[in-house]
């Protein structure tokens, strides 16, 4: 493939580069939201099982 | 230092949960304020050898149990990786840009997602500066983060897709430039929220960063047709339809609304862990008084 200029590139490793971006932003964001809400709950678990003893 | 591992009353109430490892809990939370830890340390001084002061833990049990933004949001990722797989194998090949086009099932859904966050941004704002709620500021928060991270990844998608079809990483074309200012005005939020100590003030000068945020949005929108640039002009919503071929288009609005409902339970997701923490210090330092 040619861009504009008329140079030839290979797009393959720019579209599997976007893809592999978008993939650790979205999948990497949502990793991060599970293991801060599972944090707060293990902490306010924590404090819960002390407060009952 | 937390002061739960200088409490032997703590290591002997507390069971199997040993001090060290509520104090690494705690720590690793990353939730809590240093005043916070300061008032830990306190509360288990011989005066008061129980984190026993902290009261009505139901009404925490009820907010822990709303985990539907969470739930659906491994739905919508599901539903992206498909999207995914559909744009690189079922898709056709594009006649002038070939495989490179197939960036665009992530760069525009990715745009559109930082353009909802935009206006989830405003809605807050407006309604922080209404009812000075701290609730608010939270949404305004959690959408500026999702913002961010959707912004970044459309300038860095858009970097990639132009080094082979333009020959340039980056060119300070309009919509360029107005997309990057929207990431600076993003961070900008963020780092404003974290340099003015929680109160009216901070909700203010929050809420009306993020309308600015928001009034960008409509330029960026509208880059391509009131300067010349070299982004190409708009190809979805455009007078007379769309000029793409109907397969093509079909991936790409499933595509959109798929990464705008993600999106939305990102950021819902996140105002939840941020209310939690938030409640857990509030309630914590009131209990001292």
């Amino acid at each position: 493939m040619n861009n504009m200029f008329g140079e030839a590139t290979d797009p393959m490793p720019y579209m599997w580069a976007s893809y592999a971006l978008g993939f650790l932003f979205i999948f990497g964001y949502s990793f991060w939201l599970f293991r801060g809400r599972k944090r707060v709950e293990s902490y306010l678990n924590a404090l819960k099982r002390t407060n009952s003893k | 230092m937390l002061g739960a591992t200088a409490c032997p009353l703590i290591m002997h109430k507390a069971g199997n949960l040993t001090p060290a490892r509520l104090s690494r809990q705690a720590i690793s939370t990353g939730c809590l304020s240093g005043a916070l830890r300061q008032r830990q340390g306190i509360i288990c001084s011989a005066t008061r050898p129980k984190i026993g002061y902290i009261q009505d833990l139901t009404a925490w049990d009820v907010k822990m149990n709303n985990q539907l933004p969470q739930r659906l949001l491994l739905v919508l990722l599901a539903l992206l990786f498909c999207q995914w797989l559909l744009a690189w194998y079922w898709v056709p090949v594009d006649a002038a840009q070939g495989e490179a086009y197939r960036i665009i099932y992530l760069h525009v859904p990715a745009a559109f997602a930082a353009f909802l966050s935009a206006g989830v941004l405003l809605v807050a704002s407006i309604m922080a500066l209404r009812s000075k709620g701290e609730q608010w500021l939270q949404l305004s928060r959690a959408s500026t983060e999702v913002g961010l991270i959707f912004t970044i990844l459309t300038l860095a998608t858009g970097s990639i897709w132009g080094k082979p079809i333009w020959g340039t990483w980056w060119t300070w074309d309009a919509r360029l430039t107005t997309t990057f200012l929207l990431s600076l005005m993003y961070g900008g939020w963020l780092l404003l929220y974290g340099a003015i100590p929680q109160g009216p003030s901070r909700t203010r000068s929050c809420s009306i960063l993020g309308l600015m945020i928001a009034a960008d949005v409509p330029i960026i929108y509208k880059s391509v047709t009131w300067w010349r640039t070299l982004h190409q002009p708009q190809t979805i919503l455009r007078s007379g339809g769309s000029t793409m071929d109907p397969d093509m288009l079909k991936v790409l609005l499933a595509g959109i609304f798929i990464m705008a409902a993600t999106s939305l339970c990102m950021i819902f997701s996140r105002r939840e862990t941020l209310l939690l923490e938030q409640e857990l210090e509030e309630r914590s330092l009131g209990g001292m008084s």
